[in-house]
């Protein structure tokens, strides 16, 4: 298998991010291609690459933020999602009952629900939710991906997912869903 | 560890991001405590949930032709430049820049292909380089006796024109009029310079048009046991020599390249 072949393994992958980040197809087609571009063009140049797919969604993840995100920003070493915030947050209810415990509430969530949570999280959340829960990397391979310290990755992750839930839970509630766990 | 110590660690174990000691810990609270234990995996649930209904999407297959493609062009940079600038938004700038291109062919590269050679053509343009201003000739002429009879007829003066070395050519004559005086200018070309002289006739030899050429204040100095005046001129601008061999007449060295037209005259 080449490198090319063994890099293009991982489009799926990258489109899929590709396309929850740029909520549309066509940007997503851009996004994918131009990171595949500068992939092989760097490899090109024989250089050998330990953790390919960490670092073709690293390249996606500038790209994205190049390209695409009005918001340009460097990513600050203290910014309001600090360690301290997450920390916080932590003493919070992080186990409050949620309309989402019920399980047929769950089931009963449709994708363009999920789509729908996930697409309104802000672009920050949005990033690290995708990066960890649907690819699995580490809060450490997050953190290089993204360029943030790792504390970041997880107040990010934490949070992301705590407002992934609100997101669901006012989705669920506006269908109807679980009104018998409310009672 | 009781319940709060566990959910603070909840998510960093759903990820597993915990260290085996603490991971221990909270599997152990975890076989215990069903409230926690039932919650954690609704987590586990709402986290697989997500990442199924993301992992649905697939890239389509037109992409990986179109990045395989792409690769193979990205070597070959000119059919890439054309894409760009056929592509949309660069579209109106391309077309402009490419009538602007036949423009110049147009404009200046094929006529001044074709002029390359013309004496004239040179002239003209390297006057205009030097003097930021359009060569404006009256006769356009290499042969001495038709510039000698254009400005007999034009200044009813006799004029002989001085004799020069064999590198410069002549080009033409131009009437021009300064304080009232009707001045003849010659122009030569010496190798890719521009030089140009005026004639005055001196006012005994009773040609009638001409004046006094005022000498005082200028350098009297022998060049080839010719006499040349130097300093300010007759116009301002010019330098003024007398010359011997054309007796009754002044030559004006003009300011456009006089040292190389003193050569001209001393190399006789």
């Amino acid at each position: 298998m080449t490198q090319k072949e063994h890099l293009l393994g991982h489009i799926d992958a990258l489109y899929r991010s590709a396309l929850y980040l740029a909520k549309n197809e066509s940007s997503a087609d851009d996004l994918v291609q131009e990171t595949c571009l500068k992939a092989f063009k760097f490899l090109q140049d024989d250089k050998e690459i330990r953790n390919v797919k960490a670092w073709l969604f690293r390249i996606l993840m500038n790209t994205f933020i190049n390209k695409y995100r009005k918001d340009k920003r460097e990513p600050s070493l203290v910014d309001f999602d600090s360690v301290e915030a997450f920390h916080e947050s932590l003493q919070e209810e992080v186990m409050a009952p949620s309309i989402l415990d019920d399980e047929s509430v769950l089931d009963s969530l449709m994708d363009d629900n999920i789509k729908g949570a996930l697409e309104a999280l802000p672009d920050d959340f949005r990033m690290v939710i995708l990066l960890s829960i649907v690819e699995g990397f580490s809060y450490k391979e997050i953190s290089k991906i993204i360029n943030c310290p790792v504390g970041t990755v997880m107040s990010r992750i934490y949070r992301g997912r705590k407002m992934l839930k609100e997101k669901l839970a006012s989705h669920a509630k506006k269908y109807g869903f679980g009104k018998e766990t409310e009672k | 560890m009781n319940c709060n110590d566990v959910r603070k660690y909840f998510y960093a174990f759903l990820d597993d991001e915990l260290d085996v000691e603490k991971n221990i810990e909270v599997l152990a609270h975890l076989d215990m405590c069903c409230e926690c234990s039932q919650r954690m995996e609704k987590e586990r649930l709402l986290q697989n949930r997500v990442r199924e209904t993301v992992c649905e999407v697939k890239a389509p297959d037109y992409l990986m032709e179109a990045i395989l493609r792409g690769a193979e062009e990205k070597s070959n940079f000119f059919v890439l430049l054309v894409r760009n600038l056929l592509s949309g938004r660069r579209l109106v700038p391309a077309i402009g820049f490419a009538v602007a291109m036949i423009m110049v062919v147009y404009l200046f590269v094929i006529p001044g292909s074709s002029k390359k050679d013309d004496v004239l053509f040179l002239a003209e343009s390297k006057y205009h380089s030097y003097m930021m201003q359009q060569l404006d000739l009256d006769i356009r002429s290499q042969d001495p006796t038709a510039i000698v009879e254009y400005l007999r007829g034009q200044t009813n003066s006799k004029i002989v024109l001085p004799e020069i070395g064999n590198d410069a050519t002549l080009v033409g004559a131009a009437l021009s009029e300064i304080d009232g005086v009707k001045v003849s200018q010659v122009f030569y070309i010496r190798g890719e310079t521009p030089v140009s002289f005026m004639i005055f006739c001196d006012p005994d030899s009773g040609s009638g048009d001409s004046k006094n050429i005022d000498f005082s204040g200028m350098k009297e100095i022998f060049v080839d046991e010719k006499i040349v005046y130097y300093g300010e001129g007759y116009c301002g601008h010019c330098k003024i020599m007398g010359w011997e061999d054309a007796g009754s007449q002044y030559v004006v060295v003009s300011m456009l390249n006089s040292d190389e037209i003193l050569k001209m005259l001393n190399k006789t």
